[in-house]
């Protein structure tokens, strides 16, 4: 009996072996690269949690093999993506680097049911603001490592508030910069106001 | 060899063919790269998908549809993005340049178990 488990283990042993070279030469595998896994003994770290229509949004961030600082948000139940930046190229375009996204839930295409803007700001912005169609400017708290986010909630986004512009300032008030965080497409729901 | 235990490798080995987490951990399910331009969009075929990658060196769309139509996933980014939905769902993933240039793009879609 024990010759033939062993018998059994050495065949699915031998098969699997095989299966994962031919997966491998057949380029259907490996897995993709690693590059955007922690660094050996990193701890990802938790920024800006927040809880907006019943799920927890949060953005992780840790250090990769190559040094890079990586950048993941997402929420509970939607997936989260992200990237590794070179450090010395966080802020290469500007004091901010802002993601704006989007999505809609299964057989809805014509509104937005969650949109966020998250990223990472320059030490000397003192002040961040998210500026919606509706013209109200939402204050953005960034933490102590420059990391922001925020979610705009369902009911928002159905009566056609959207995001518009992400401003920052210094703490004299002055404008370090303004971008765009227009959300594309535009769907066919008549946005509210017009702040753009 | 008994036919019995010639019966008993043949089954291991199905056995084992038959579940490809076992010996790898994704599945490419689709891919494709070239040049996009002026605010185009490029898209991969619809497939089981827990992964998706895209490469592209400006500021573009990531995106992942359902086969409704709907938006699973829209970020506007630059370089390199990764999504993780952690299971397999029935996704095309696709970008739209927000550029009037040309630049280069790669997308890939993996799925944990079968396409």
């Amino acid at each position: 009996m024990k010759r033939n488990l062993l018998i059994v283990l050495v065949a699915g042993g031998l098969a699997a072996a095989a299966f994962g070279v031919t997966r491998a030469l057949s380029g259907t595998g490996p897995a993709p690269p690693a590059a955007m896994q922690p660094a050996p003994g990193t701890a990802p770290t938790l920024h800006a949690r927040t809880v907006v229509d019943g799920k927890e949004w949060r953005i992780k961030t840790y250090e990769n093999a190559a040094g890079q600082l990586c950048l993941f948000q997402g929420a509970s139940g939607e997936g989260e993506g992200g990237t590794c930046l070179d450090r010395s190229s966080i802020f290469s375009a500007g004091p901010v680097r802002a993601y704006y996204g989007s999505s809609q839930n299964p057989g809805n295409t014509t509104t937005w049911d969650r949109a966020w803007v998250f990223g990472l700001a320059y030490p000397r912005v003192a002040k961040l603001e998210l500026v919606l169609t509706n013209c109200v400017a939402v204050p953005l708290q960034a933490d102590a490592a420059g990391v922001f986010q925020h979610v705009l909630p369902a009911a928002l986004l159905h009566a056609g508030v959207l995001p518009v512009t992400l401003v920052a300032r210094d703490a004299t008030g002055a404008i370090l910069s303004s971008q765009s965080v227009k959300l594309d497409p535009v769907l066919p729901t008549t946005q509210a106001g017009n702040c753009s | 060899m008994t036919r019995w235990r010639l019966a008993v490798i043949v089954g291991a080995a199905f056995v084992a063919v038959s579940l490809p987490s076992a010996a790898v951990a994704d599945t490419l399910c689709a891919s494709g790269s070239g040049t996009v331009c002026c605010h185009n969009s490029k898209f991969l075929r619809f497939t089981n998908t827990y992964k998706s990658t895209w490469v592209v060196t400006t500021a573009y769309w990531a995106r992942r549809y359902r086969i409704d139509g709907s938006m699973a996933y829209n970020l506007h980014v630059t370089g390199n993005w990764a999504f993780d939905n952690s299971i397999d769902a029935y996704r095309e993933t696709a970008l739209a340049l927000d550029s009037s240039g040309s630049f280069p793009w790669d997308m890939k879609q993996y799925a944990l178990g079968s396409c």
